[in-house]
C-alpha cells in the first residue's frame, strides 16, 4: 500500500494536484493497483504437449521446482480435425491405427515429463485428447483455472528462422489473461 | 537461479517483477531488472510536442526535458521494486541502459546469465492487443520466457 501511495505520488507530482484520486480512477489500466501489488501464488499448471513441443530445457525444470507441491496437468493434445482428414481419406482402420500409436507415443512422453517433474516435488496427472491444439487449451486453462500456462515454442507446428514461435502458441497467448512460460 | 525482468515501465511489466520475486523468493535465486530506453523515442514524443503546442524552435528543451522525466521515471519504479525486494528477502538488483530495445534485450537475456526471462503482455500504450516487442522477441530470446498479464 505504501509502495502504491509512493508509486502514485511521484508518477503525478505537480501534475494530477487534486484531481489525484479522479486520474487514479480513469487510467486505472495503466496503474498498478494496491490489491495487484502482492506476489502471485501458482499452485496449478497445465502444459499441453504435442509430437512438435521438443524436450523441456533444463532450466525450465529448474523455474517449475519453485513451484513445488503446485499440481501438474500435462495433457497430450492430437489434432482431430488431422484424424478426421486420414479417415476421409484412407478409411477409418488407417485413422484408427494412427490413433493408437498417437496414443502410444503419448503415453510414452507424459510419463517421461511426469517423472522428471515428480523429482521436484511437483503432483503430476498426464492426458491425452483429441481435440483442437488452441482453443481447447484456452477453455481448458480458463474453464479449470490453472495458473500457469507452459507452452513449448513450436507446440502446434513447426517453426522457422522468420516464424521463430507457432502461430498456434501466439494465438494461445493472445487469448489468455494468466501467466505463459514460453520454452 | 538468475531471472531477468525486462521493466518498460508499463504496468504489465510491473506484474511480470511480481512473479521474478515469487519465484526468486522460494528458490533463493537472483533478479535483474533490466530497461532499456531509446533516445528516438523522447525525440519522437519532442516533435510532437513541439508540433500540438506550435512551438517547434523549443523542440530541443523538450526532448531534453521528456529524456530526464523518462530516466527519473524507470529509476523511480526501479526503486519501488527494490524495495519490494528487500522487504521480501530477495537478492536484486538494476540496469538501465540506452539504445534500441529489441537489440538489448536479445543481448543481455542471451548473454547465458539468465534461467528465465520474464516480461509484460503489453506496453506503455496499454491493454489493446499482444505487445509488438514481446512479439518481436519471444522466439529470439533462448532461455524460457514468461509472459505476464
Amino acid at each position: 500500500m505504501d509502495i502504491f501511495s509512493r508509486l502514485i505520488q511521484r508518477k503525478f507530482r505537480n501534475i494530477a494536484g487534486e484531481r489525484y484520486e479522479k486520474i487514479a480512477r480513469r487510467y486505472r489500466e495503466f496503474l498498478l493497483l494496491p490489491e495487484e501489488l502482492v506476489l502471485p501464488e501458482i499452485n496449478s499448471i497445465l502444459i499441453p504437449i504435442d509430437r512438435f513441443s521438443g524436450e523441456i530445457p533444463s532450466e525450465l525444470y529448474e523455474t517449475l521446482s519453485a513451484y513445488s507441491g503446485a499440481s501438474v496437468t500435462v495433457v497430450y493434445v492430437s489434432e482431430k480435425r488431422t484424424l478426421s482428414l486420414i479417415e476421409q481419406t484412407l478409411g477409418k482402420e488407417e485413422a484408427e491405427k494412427l490413433r493408437r500409436a498417437k496414443m502410444d507415443f503419448a503415453g510414452r512422453l507424459s510419463r517421461e515429463i511426469a517423472s522428471r517433474l515428480e523429482k521436484y516435488g511437483l503432483r503430476v496427472e498426464t492426458k491425452h485428447f483429441l481435440g483442437s491444439k488452441s482453443d481447447d487449451v484456452i477453455k481448458l486453462m480458463e474453464n479449470e483455472n490453472f495458473d500457469l500456462l507452459i507452452l513449448s515454442r513450436s507446440y502446434g507446428s513447426e517453426v522457422t528462422r522468420t516464424s521463430p514461435v507457432s502461430p498456434v502458441v501466439l494465438k494461445i497467448v493472445q487469448h489468455l489473461e494468466r501467466p505463459v512460460i514460453i520454452y | 537461479m538468475r531471472i531477468l525482468v525486462l521493466i518498460d515501465g508499463s504496468k504489465w511489466s510491473q506484474k511480470a517483477a511480481l512473479h521474478a520475486i515469487a519465484l526468486a523468493k522460494r528458490k533463493q535465486g537472483k533478479v535483474v531488472l533490466f530497461s532499456v530506453l531509446d533516445r528516438r523515442e523522447a525525440k519522437a514524443l519532442a516533435f510532437n510536442l513541439g508540433l500540438f503546442s506550435e512551438n517547434l524552435s523549443e523542440i530541443e528543451k523538450f526532448e531534453k526535458e521528456i529524456w530526464k522525466e523518462m530516466k527519473g521515471s524507470i529509476k523511480g519504479i526501479m526503486s519501488t521494486l527494490l524495495e519490494l525486494c528487500q522487504k521480501e528477502g530477495v537478492n536484486c538488483s538494476f540496469r538501465v541502459v540506452e539504445g534500441s530495445a529489441k537489440e538489448k534485450i536479445l543481448e543481455e537475456a542471451n548473454s547465458g546469465q539468465y534461467t528465465l526471462v520474464v516480461m509484460g503482455a503489453y506496453g506503455r500504450s496499454g491493454k489493446t492487443r499482444i505487445g509488438s516487442l514481446l512479439e518481436e522477441v519471444v522466439g529470439l530470446i533462448k532461455p524460457p520466457v514468461m509472459v505476464v498479464r
